[in-house]
């Protein structure tokens, strides 16, 4: 397969390989060790470069019929075998080979770091597109580091959802384009959840310091959700959050962390699930396969809405072909069929509700997919757009209070 | 040699020119070594050093603000905000190369002498002591993440027996990051005792027995002395990776908040947080203090030859 590809690709396949194998998480742990790393990084030491000037690579689109699509795992139909119908149709319709990867995406920060030399330089990145959440495109197109769509191309973002068509860090979406979103709530486990407290379901956030649940507690390790789901639960508003609110939310998770209530935070949560260690916790909703082992609740004041959307980074170069596939997936019959096809995230594609109450009633009442008016959707709020100087203040803030 | 040695039967001069020669040769030979060492660790290493003297601003993305500079301070938070982390990655390891001193040595002493004479048995042994090497180091940390788990058998267990608390478990205490290290590094300590021990000449511990040397006393004066260069070589080979150990103490294996060593730190300052100075001051800081032990306790037991 690999031969009948452009010798382009292949260089970025190497690149690619290359990339996954510096720095990523799981690259990381399994390397040898962190002084070995933290010689690479002094390698890779920054010359205090701003990234303003750079201009977008070369478009080979007409010539190279191919897209390498990086993305986070469990967001796309077909996923389990590889198969990717909904992709497969594109392929066929379109004749553009797309290289989809579900696990190059395992967090925001460890993708961006392990891509960052060749980001910040407008180089090739081995992906032509990518979906990483708000706030992260906010910091990518702040500092020039993705390229302007010509929406022409993408006649269909008129399907866009209302709500996401133009954020305060994209007004108009000229720069990213939502993929799926999520909300963040609790999750627990059913039987354990029971024998420890007596109950049958957390009923908000609060509920998770119940003392019969100590250290049995999971939080993500992104704090605008962590912390953001608190200071919901605590009825204050995070799209307008002050420091002082958002430190006093830190300082109740460093005391929880202290008095051993809260155990293990980070990416490998729904390990912590599957292991029995988490009985409860704050997750993503979509994450762990809810059915009779596991629950997943709302806090009655609300949840954190985010969305992880396509950008193009600077160096690549096949935007028009992404293009096509971006207005492929908000044909809201595409969209449907990858709800369809097993993904319980939030598309951003408006009337794919209808068509997959057509053929799935169930899955078209499911709050997590399509949230209801008068629901949960009335009472989601987005993390207020942080400066990069407070983003670094607060995340530290919240890493210290879970142990580092 | 040779050919040094038929220069100087032959004249003076003649001698000097080979020596010189030699000189250069050994020169031409060095070279790679030498520039392969310049490249890739002295250019690091003061790279690394005057990264950890720098400072950031985080202005954007893409402008981290960083200057190079001289903020000693850098270092000073590790005697305040890091402390806990610089004192649980030394003693976690100090504590694990104990253990897997204790656990290695009679294995390594009935492979490598009892055993002597049955060459067989000997590798097989030899081989079943490395055998977990050919399994993934994070598969086996994982697996013993799944064997401590809350709802296993040994936490009920434990349980039961009043050992454990109802709401105390196994996995993100001291013990399971101190158990993990030991046991992935316990191959490092048992091949390099192993190899001392079987070239322990029987003899002299015959020879302690025939003066009346109780086998304690045997022990005490004749194997464990011959065996240090096997000891210290096992201890530096597990104490040193185990100081900068950042996956047993990771919150996804086998460690919680309560037991993040100074590499879990490192790899948040440098992943998540994008500090590259701090990182690398933390970094700096853990090979300083290990190059300080390593060299007062190679001083100590007088093993300069091993260096």
């Amino acid at each position: 397969m690999n031969q009948q590809r452009p010798e382009d690709s292949i260089a970025r396949d190497l690149a690619k390989m290359a990339r996954r194998h510096q720095i990523t998480r799981r690259a990381a742990l399994a390397g040898a060790g962190a002084t070995a790393a933290t010689v690479a990084l002094a390698a890779c030491a920054p010359g205090g470069s701003s990234s303003t000037g750079l201009t977008p690579a070369k478009d080979l689109s007409e010539s190279e019929k191919v897209i390498t699509w990086d993305n986070w795992a469990a967001y796309l139909d077909g996923e389990e075998d590889a198969s990717y119908p909904t992709l497969k149709a594109f392929e066929k319709n379109t004749g553009i080979k797309v290289y989809y990867d579900p696990e190059a995406i395992v967090g925001n920060n460890e993708y961006y770091g392990a891509a960052e030399k060749q980001l910040l330089a407008g180089d090739d990145i081995g992906a032509d597109t990518m979906c990483l959440t708000d706030w992260q495109d906010a910091f990518l197109i702040e500092s020039g580091l993705v390229q302007k769509l010509d929406l022409t191309n993408i006649p269909n973002h008129a399907n866009m959802k209302s709500e996401l068509a133009s954020p305060t860090f994209d007004k108009g979406r000229e720069y990213s384009m939502p993929w799926m979103s999520f909300m963040t709530g609790i999750a627990y486990n059913k039987k354990l959840y029971k024998e420890l407290t007596g109950k049958t379901a957390p009923t908000g956030v609060a509920d998770l310091w119940d003392p019969a649940l100590k250290g049995r507690v999971v939080l993500l390790s992104e704090y605008r959700e962590a912390v953001g789901l608190i200071l919901i639960s605590q009825g204050i508003n995070i799209a307008e959050v002050t420091e002082d609110q958002y430190m006093s939310a830190v300082d109740l998770v460093a005391k929880q962390v202290k008095d051993g209530q809260i155990n293990t935070k980070g990416q490998g949560y729904i390990e912590s699930f599957e292991q029995k260690n988490a009985v409860a916790g704050l997750v993503w909703s979509g994450d762990l396969e809810w059915g009779d082992e596991y629950g997943f609740v709302f806090d009655s004041q609300g949840a954190t809405l985010n969305t992880d959307s396509f950008t193009v980074p600077m160096g690549a170069q096949h935007k028009a072909n992404v293009e096509k596939l971006i207005n492929y997936y908000y044909d809201p019959e595409v969209s449907a069929k990858v709800i369809l096809g097993g993904v319980v995230f939030a598309p951003p594609v408006e009337g794919v509700q209808e068509i997959v109450a057509k053929s799935n009633q169930e899955l078209a009442d499911n709050e997590l997919i399509f949230p209801k008016a008068g629901g949960v959707r009335d009472k989601l709020q987005q993390f207020r757009t942080l400066s990069y100087a407070e983003h670094s203040a607060w995340n530290e803030a919240y890493n210290a209070a879970t142990g580092v | 040699m040779a050919f040094g040695a038929f220069a100087h039967s032959t004249s003076d001069i003649k001698h000097k020119n080979a020596s010189q020669k030699t000189g250069k040769i050994a020169w031409i030979l060095l070279a790679p070594g030498l520039a392969y060492l310049a490249l890739f660790f002295l250019a690091p290493l003061f790279s690394l050093i005057a990264v950890s003297l720098g400072s950031i601003e985080a202005v954007s993305l893409a402008n981290q603000g960083f200057r190079y500079g001289f903020n000693i301070q850098n270092f000073a938070q590790l005697g305040t905000d890091y402390l806990p982390h610089v004192i649980r990655s030394f003693s976690y390891a100090l504590i694990a190369t104990a253990a897997a001193l204790l656990i290695s040595y009679p294995l390594a002493y009935f492979i490598g002498v009892k055993l002597r004479g049955r060459p067989l048995l000997q590798r097989m042994l030899v081989t079943l002591v490395i055998a977990p090497f050919f399994i993934s180091f994070l598969l086996r940390t994982l697996a013993w993440s799944q064997i401590f788990s809350n709802e296993s058998w040994i936490v009920h267990e434990l349980q039961t027996l009043g050992l454990l608390a109802p709401d105390q478990y196994i996995i993100g205490t001291p013990f399971a990051v101190v158990f993990g290290l030991t046991y992935n590094f316990i191959p490092f300590m048992t091949l390099p005792l192993y190899t001392t021990l079987e070239k322990l000449d029987i003899r002299y511990l015959e020879a302690g027995a025939d003066l009346y040397a109780s086998p304690r006393k045997v022990f005490t004066k004749v194997t464990l002395p011959l065996s240090m260069p096997g000891v210290i070589s096992g201890t530096l080979l597990t104490f040193i990776p185990m100081a900068g150990d950042y996956v047993n103490a990771s919150k996804n294996f086998l460690g919680s908040a309560h037991t993040q060593m100074l590499g879990n730190v490192i790899e948040s300052k440098y992943i998540s947080e994008h500090n590259m100075p701090i990182a690398s001051a933390l970094s700096v800081a853990l090979m300083a203090v290990i190059l300080i032990i390593v060299g007062v306790y190679v001083k100590r037991t007088g093993s300069e030859d091993l260096l």
